[in-house]
Parts: structure tokens; C-alpha cells; sequence
């Protein structure tokens, strides 16, 4: 037995029908196309049809009536007579049945021409007959061909279908790496952007620096602002910023003589280096002084008591 | 059928396939030792199937006329020929019962008495007689041994015609049932055939 036997679903588990001769068409051409690839297949029917050619012994066995034999020889030796050598085009010889012996010569004359004008006539009808089975074989064949093919386009069309599938796939992931590397360098751009305004900025003529120090004795920080004079715009580079707890952040505030006046808020990497862009409401030689404190995230509207960095304009 | 001695053939002696193979030359006498040797067991398969005399004397001789007309076509293998053979048979039969839009009486119900006792031929051969009477004798122990369903889907399919769909309809059962019982059935008459020794390609 073979192992896909044990699937009962499989056309393969069909070949015991397939040697009774009991499978319907359909399943029959799938199960032909699948012998043709399988010697393993081939074999189990070969074994099963030697199982099934045992069954016409279970039927009652009976000696046929000797005419069958008689009428089945002369049509043979009918055949070698006119074909000689040749055993083509056989003609039909059956021997009548035997019959009474109450006919007379003269109806026995009429019936034996009667037999010959039937056997003449049967000979062009086995004929036919032998042409349209022979006919009706070849596109039998024919047709197993094309099923053939059918199922080995199947096959390659499933074979380009996987393989279009994994490239598909694999184009999405190009597609996605794309995507992301596109981003990567975006950002990394914008990154170089403001690090040449950065750059440009403070080292500009005419560029204003003021010293920013620490306003906490526990506090190593410090810092430089960098500024123009009439402009609003400034540079703030830091370091020493301590690390926040969650939920703060660090805000940069102006002052003048009114209060003071709430900038951008930032954090810093655990190097406590970094710089900010801040933008003041007007000039920033207008406002007497700057500091850094700590709020809470979002920012504050007014300082609180905790001042990291502190400089005068 | 008592074939008169050929010293060629030693009366039996020579296989299926070497009487084939004599066929194909021309050779009457190789096929009357092959009608000898098979014709019971072709007329006894189409009178169970046709259940009518005449019809089952012409499947005996169209069947060996077949033989004798395509023994060139014939591809030889183990036991191939038996096979070969009661196919042709079968396939008359099959057709003739689908002219008749027919089916044989006692389909079924008489699966438990498959196998009567051989009626013996004055004009076999005792070689012939018992080399078949052992045939009939170890299949009939094999199919008496399969459950009951199985037996009645291998006679409705072999003897009745039947595809698996038609026994599904036939009794009124999924045809998923029919399938695996048709599967099962086929292996286990192949394993308790083998158990017992036996083989179309003994001859």
C-alpha cells in the first residue's frame, strides 16, 4: 500500500475504484493524469487490478454451449481464409445454432443465403462498429492529452503565481525600507539644515555673546547666548543640564523691567549638551535679562523657583 | 475443452502470455487452449452480470474474438493477461446492461452466495478444473470475509456496473461512505489474497 492511500481525499486513494472500473469521469481523468507521473501509483494498480481480474471467479462458473465455441472458430478460420497470412478485415462466419431437422432443403437453401446476405451485412456493420471504437479510442486519448496539458498548465500557472507573490512581497519590503530610508534622510537633512543656520549663525559679524551661569549651587551648568543686536532671534548653547524627572521640562525664559516672558521648552540627551533656537516677542537687546528654569511638561506662564542658568543682557 | 495434444504446447503447459504471444502469430491452437482455459470463468462472469443466456453466449464469443483480433495489441505482464481478458468481457457486459437500461435481479442481496460450486466442463482438462476450483474457491474465502457493506459496493461496482456515485444513489449513502468502503474492500481483498498466496501471475 502506498502512503497517500491513508488520505481518503486524495485522488490517489481512488485508485482501488479506478481498477473496478467504478469511478465517475471526472475523477477518473484526475486519477490518469496523477498514474502518468506516479511509477509508485502504477504499481498498486497493477497489484490491484490482479485482485480485481480474481472477482469473475466468484460468479458461478458455467461451460458455455459448444455452438459458442463452434461459431467463435469457423469466424477465425473464416478470417485466416481470407485474409490469409493477414489477420485483418476478419469477415463474420458464425455458424448457425444448431436448429430442428424438420427444414427442408429448399427453406435451409433460402435461410443459408439469408445467413450469408445477414453475415455480409453484420461484416460492414462490425466494421463501422470496429471504425467508431477505434475512432471513439483515439479521442478518448486525445482528450486524456489534453487533460494532461491542462494539468501541467495548472501547475506552472500555480508555480508564477507563487513566484509573482514572493516578489510582490518582496517589492513591498523594498517599498517599505524605501520609505523609511526616505524619512531617515529627511530628517537627517532638516538635522544639517539647522546645524548650518546654527553655525552661520554664530559665527556671523557682529555676532553678541552673553554668558549664561548657574543659578543652583548644586548645579555645574552653563551656557552662551548668542544674539544680534536689533534682531529677535538668539543661539542658546548649554551644558551641564542635569537629567529631568518625568514629567518636566526645561523652559527659557526673557525678563525686562514688565516680568517676564515665556519661551520654548526643551530637554536634553544625558550628556546635558544641546543648544535652542528661542525667538523673542521683540528684540532681544530690549529684554535686561534671560534664565533657564524647570516646569512641569507643557511649560509654564510664569518661572517657578527652581533656576538652572541665569544671564544679563 | 479437451484440446488435443500439441507438442508445441504440452497441453497447457505454457503460460498465458506465451499463448498470447502465439495468438498473435495465427496460431488456432494457442486459442483454443485460451478459450479452454477461460471460457467458463467469461460466460459464468456474463451470466452474472446479464442474468440471460444468449446475451452471455455472445460476450463469450465477442470477448475471445477480441482476443483473437487484438492479441498484437496485448502488452505482456505479470498475470497481466487474465486480467486483460475478463476486462474485455466485462466491459461487453457493462455496456450491453447500459443498452438495456437493466440491471441483473438479485443485485445485493445475493452477495453472501457469490460463489457456487463450480459446474464442472466434461471437456477441461482436471489441470483446467482444479486450478480454477482452487481460483474460486480462495477469492470466495476472501470476499466472505469482508464486512458485509463492503462486499455489497465490490458487487455493485464489479458485477452490477455501478460507478461510486450510482452506489451512493443506489443505497442512499454519502458517497464519501461508498468511496471508503470501495478503498477498503480493494485493500483488504488484496491482503487476504496475498495471505493466502495467490496471484493472477501463479500461471
Amino acid at each position: 500500500m502506498i502512503a497517500h492511500d491513508h488520505d481518503p481525499s486524495s485522488p490517489a486513494s481512488q485508485i482501488g475504484a479506478y481498477a473496478l472500473g467504478a469511478l465517475d469521469l471526472e475523477d477518473r481523468l484526475t486519477l490518469e493524469a496523477l498514474l502518468e507521473r506516479s511509477p509508485e501509483l502504477q504499481e498498486e494498480l497493477q497489484q490491484l487490478r490482479q485482485v480485481v481480474a480474481l472477482l469473475p471467479y466468484a460468479a458461478p462458473s458455467v461451460t458455455p454451449p459448444a455452438h459458442v465455441r463452434e461459431r467463435l472458430f469457423a469466424r477465425i478460420a473464416a478470417a485466416k481464409a481470407e485474409s490469409g497470412a493477414s489477420r485483418t478485415a476478419p469477415p463474420i462466419a458464425a455458424t448457425p445454432r444448431p436448429r430442428s431437422g424438420w427444414l427442408m432443403p429448399g427453406i435451409i437453401a433460402v435461410l443459408t443465403a439469408l445467413v450469408i446476405v445477414l453475415s455480409l451485412a453484420t461484416l460492414s456493420l462490425s466494421s463501422s462498429i470496429a471504425r467508431l471504437d477505434e475512432s471513439n479510442r483515439e479521442l478518448v486519448a486525445r482528450m486524456e492529452r489534453l487533460q494532461q496539458t491542462l494539468s501541467e498548465a495548472e501547475i506552472r500557472q500555480e508555480q508564477l503565481s507563487a513566484q509573482l507573490a514572493a516578489g510582490q512581497e518582496q517589492l513591498n519590503v523594498l517599498a517599505t525600507r524605501l520609505v523609511a530610508s526616505e524619512e531617515r534622510i529627511a530628517r537627517l537633512s532638516a538635522d544639517l539644515a539647522r546645524d548650518d543656520y546654527l553655525i552661520s549663525f554664530i559665527s556671523a559679524p557682529g555676532v553678541a555673546t552673553r554668558p549664561l551661569r548657574s543659578a543652583s549651587s548644586g548645579v555645574m551648568a552653563q551656557g552662551e547666548m548668542y544674539m544680534y543686536p536689533g534682531h529677535s532671534s538668539a543661539v542658546v548653547i548649554f551644558s551641564g543640564l542635569p537629567p529631568l524627572a518625568p514629567g518636566q521640562v526645561y523652559q527659557f525664559w526673557f525678563a525686562d523691567e514688565n516680568g517676564q516672558v515665556a519661551g520654548k521648552t526643551f530637554v536634553v540627551d544625558p550628556t546635558g549638551i544641546g543648544y535652542i533656537l528661542v525667538e523673542a516677542p521683540r528684540e532681544v537687546n530690549a529684554f535686561r535679562e534671560v534664565m533657564i528654569t524647570v516646569e512641569p511638561s507643557g511649560g509654564s506662564s510664569s518661572p517657578s523657583q527652581n533656576v538652572i542658568l541665569e544671564g544679563a543682557l | 475443452m479437451a484440446v488435443s495434444p500439441d507438442p508445441d504446447i504440452e497441453g497447457g503447459v505454457l503460460s498465458d502470455e506465451n499463448l498470447i504471444t502465439r495468438v498473435a502469430a495465427g496460431d488456432t491452437r494457442a486459442m483454443e487452449y485460451l478459450y479452454s482455459r477461460y471460457a467458463r470463468v467469461v460466460y459464468g462472469l456474463a451470466l452474472k452480470i446479464l442474468a440471460n443466456a444468449e446475451l452471455a453466449e455472445d460476450v463469450v464469443q465477442e470477448t475471445f474474438w477480441r482476443v483473437w483480433n487484438r492479441a498484437a495489441t496485448f502488452q505482456d505482464g505479470s498475470g497481466a493477461f487474465a486480467a486483460w481478458l475478463f476486462g474485455i468481457a466485462r466491459n461487453l457486459c457493462i455496456d450491453e446492461l447500459r443498452r438495456q437500461q437493466s440491471r441483473p435481479s438479485g443485485l445485493g442481496a445475493g452477495s453472501d452466495a457469490l460463489a457456487l460450486a463450480a459446474i464442472p466442463d466434461a471437456q477441461a482438462s482436471m489441470d483446467e478444473v482444479a486450478w480454477e476450483a482452487e481460483r474460486r474457491r480462495l477469492i470466495t474465502i476472501a470476499l466472505s470475509e469482508l464486512p458485509a457493506d463492503q462486499r455489497q459496493v465490490i458487487e455493485l461496482a464489479y458485477f452490477g456496473g455501478l460507478s461510486q456515485r450510482e452506489i451512493a444513489d443506489h443505497l442512499n449513502n454519502p458517497l464519501g461512505t461508498v468511496k471508503t468502503r470501495v478503498r477498503l474492500a480493494l485493500q483488504k481483498l488484496k491482503t487476504l489474497l496475498q495471505h493466502q498466496g495467490i496471484g493472477l501471475d501463479d500461471r
